[in-house]
């Protein structure tokens, strides 16, 4: 497996593209991230907090992830490096990525073509995993973050429960919640989802 | 007790961070995110990070009760008798209840929203409007801008909560919102009365609010275009005091400082590309 950090080497912020590649190598160890996928990620420097995004595609049987550099940064001293949020955000797109790879969610469409809600049902599915393997997660953040697109009520809250919880979920899993809880029949977003990466100069 | 604190000596536990603002003038990342496109620029559910972005701002609400407070509890200590009637100090008195009500109110609503005091950094800005030996300037930058402010952020946080569902965001906001309302024109109120015989003064004390209100314009963070993540309210600033001719000048005023940040933006591309 190879993996490739972008940029190499930073300019806007204050990271070390050596550091970075080397937490992406415990992490892809840690979640048993198979060998034969390659790994390119792409750190979009020119985004500050709280501008934040993800995505993990799998792109010519690489997986391609793309970060906005303020998921990396120390939310009290701008432009700084914060391991702890680096490892939490690292680990939550290896394991969508592993997910796509052969984790019953092979049929997913790519990030890009992910509704809200779709998109959302899927990133609580993965914060409970990288709750569980000992990362510091605010869960209230990640359940109020799924109520913004899942809706204020119990049944959204319910699904958020079983999918914080769960040991496995399938793509089709997802999509059923998403019929629960009504995220399905919200209107289509003004701006595409993937916005920010589309913007991205890299 | 020392009388007159500046911002540099306001008290803050280990929680707290302060921003530097050299820090964020000197980011070299701003040039390049003025000519990105970020999505709409009101807060609304569909924006990308949405949640972030407002929990960040909810951040900034609570840091600047905390400011309001500390501002309006100034008041009622600066000055004597001759110079601010005992009844503002008690108008003072009632409002520093009404921010530290407010303070509790935002971080049960950080804590909804899923972040912790001190999580994001602290800029003093807002107190600096509070630090005019004056007590009728000072009225102006606190009570009439400041405040004033408030009102356009809490408006803009209440119709975010709407748009999103959030019962809680959505209550808590047009509660505060009422309150702030009442703290301005307590400010339009005071203004008139203590500058009734003295033009000058007030004259002097509308421009001092008017040099605070272009700084709150944060370059084109508050305005009546859709590019203004932060709405002017007029209604609830004719509410409280504000002429229609007041609402106009701080709307000119919001759009002159978009445009000077465009400018300097492009000027900044510009000789980027050079």
């Amino acid at each position: 497996m190879t993996v490739t950090v972008r940029p190499d080497p930073f300019i806007l912020v204050l990271y070390d593209n050596a550091t970075v590649r080397g937490i992406v190598d415990d992490v892809a160890a840690q979640v048993q991230f198979p060998a034969a996928v390659d790994i390119d990620l792409t750190v979009d420097e020119g985004l500050p907090h709280p501008i934040l995004g993800t995505n993990a595609d799998i792109v010519d049987g690489v997986a391609t992830l793309w970060v906005s550099g303020g998921n990396f940064e120390s939310r009290d001293s701008p432009r700084a490096f914060s391991e702890r949020h680096a490892r939490a955000d690292i680990t939550h797109m290896l394991l969508r990525a592993k997910d796509r790879v052969g984790g019953g969610f092979e049929a997913a469409p790519p990030d890009s073509e992910l509704t809200l809600g779709e998109r959302q049902a899927w990133d609580t599915y993965t914060w409970g995993r990288v709750a569980r393997l000992g990362h510091n997660v605010h869960r209230q953040k990640r359940l109020y973050d799924f109520r913004m697109q899942h809706g204020f009520s119990d049944a959204s809250d319910a699904a958020f429960e079983r999918l914080w919880s769960a040991e496995s979920m399938t793509w089709d899993g997802v999509r059923e919640i998403c019929a629960e809880t009504g995220a399905v029949n919200r209107p289509k977003p003004k701006t595409a989802i993937d916005l920010l990466r589309q913007g991205s100069p890299a | 007790m020392k009388k007159h604190l500046s911002e540099a000596e306001l008290a803050r536990d280990g929680r707290f961070h302060r921003n530097k603002i050299e820090d964020q003038i000197f980011d070299p990342r701003n040039q390049g995110l003025g000519t990105r496109n970020l999505g709409p620029a009101q807060m609304a559910a569909d924006r990308p990070a949405a949640t972030e972005r407002s929990r960040s701002l909810m951040h900034g609400i609570f840091v600047g009760e905390i400011q309001a407070l500390e501002g309006a509890g100034r008041t009622c200590f600066d000055f004597d008798n001759d110079e601010a009637p005992f009844a503002l100090k008690l108008d003072m008195a009632r409002q520093c209840w009404d921010e530290a009500r407010h303070c509790e109110i935002s971080v049960k609503l950080s804590d909804h929203m899923g972040s912790d005091i001190g999580e994001y950094g602290e800029s003093t800005f807002l107190f600096a409007a509070a630090c005019n030996p004056d007590p009728v300037m000072r009225l102006c930058g606190v009570n009439r801008a400041l405040e004033g402010l408030a009102i356009d952020v809490f408006s803009s946080m209440k119709a975010f909560g709407e748009d999103s569902g959030d019962p809680v965001l959505t209550f808590c906001e047009d509660w505060m919102l009422a309150d702030e309302v009442t703290h301005v024109k307590m400010g339009s109120d005071w203004l008139r009365r203590l500058t009734a015989d003295d033009p000058d003064r007030m004259e002097r004390a509308l421009e001092f609010q008017h040099t605070v209100d272009k700084v709150f314009n944060l370059g084109g963070f508050r305005g009546e275009s859709e590019e203004n993540p932060i709405q002017i309210t007029r209604r609830f600033r004719e509410l409280a005091g504000f002429s229609q001719e007041e609402c106009d000048e701080l709307a000119q005023s919001a759009q002159q400082a978009m445009e000077e940040a465009r400018m300097m933006v492009e000027m900044a591309a510009a000789s980027g590309a050079q």
